[in-house]
């Protein structure tokens, strides 16, 4: 099933802001993920509706399970 | 007189994620919003590298596209 790594910032409004990334590595290691977010809010490029990005709030994968229905 | 003002900008980056059919390079194609227009090509490219470095598929082209608005 596909996975996606989503990396959640804390803005400078104190809101939360995600970064989806589909296939991920697998598996990812934890610390490439913490170290990937330091870097995106050393570059600070992103600016959410509620600021820039100023620390890592957390990292999870999302899994999506779909099941295809029998219509016939 | 013309002039221009950026309004956004966006990174894209192309991943690599195997070979066609045809035997041609497949690529799948990322685009991230929300860039501040400020953003140099250093900052934007080492974020494309941390983006990259938790992703399955080897990082190809990085774009940057910016849309200014022209006030006449």
């Amino acid at each position: 099933m596909a996975k996606v790594l989503e990396m959640i910032f804390e803005t400078e409004e104190g809101k939360s802001a995600t970064i989806a990334v589909e296939n991920p590595k697998n598996p990812v290691n934890v610390n490439t993920v913490k170290l990937a977010m330091e870097q995106v809010i050393a570059e600070s490029v992103f600016v959410s509706g509620s600021g820039g990005f100023v620390s890592v709030k957390g990292a999870r994968l999302v899994e999506r399970n779909v099941e295809e229905l029998e219509l016939s | 007189m013309a002039d221009q003002i950026p309004v956004s900008s966006t990174l894209r980056i192309d991943f690599e994620t195997g070979l066609t059919e045809k035997g041609d390079i497949a690529f799948k194609r990322r685009s991230f919003t929300n860039i501040k227009t400020e953003a140099t090509a250093e900052q934007l490219f080492s974020t494309a590298v941390a983006i990259s470095s938790v992703q399955n598929y080897p990082m190809s082209e990085v774009t940057r596209v910016d849309t200014y608005s022209l006030i006449g």
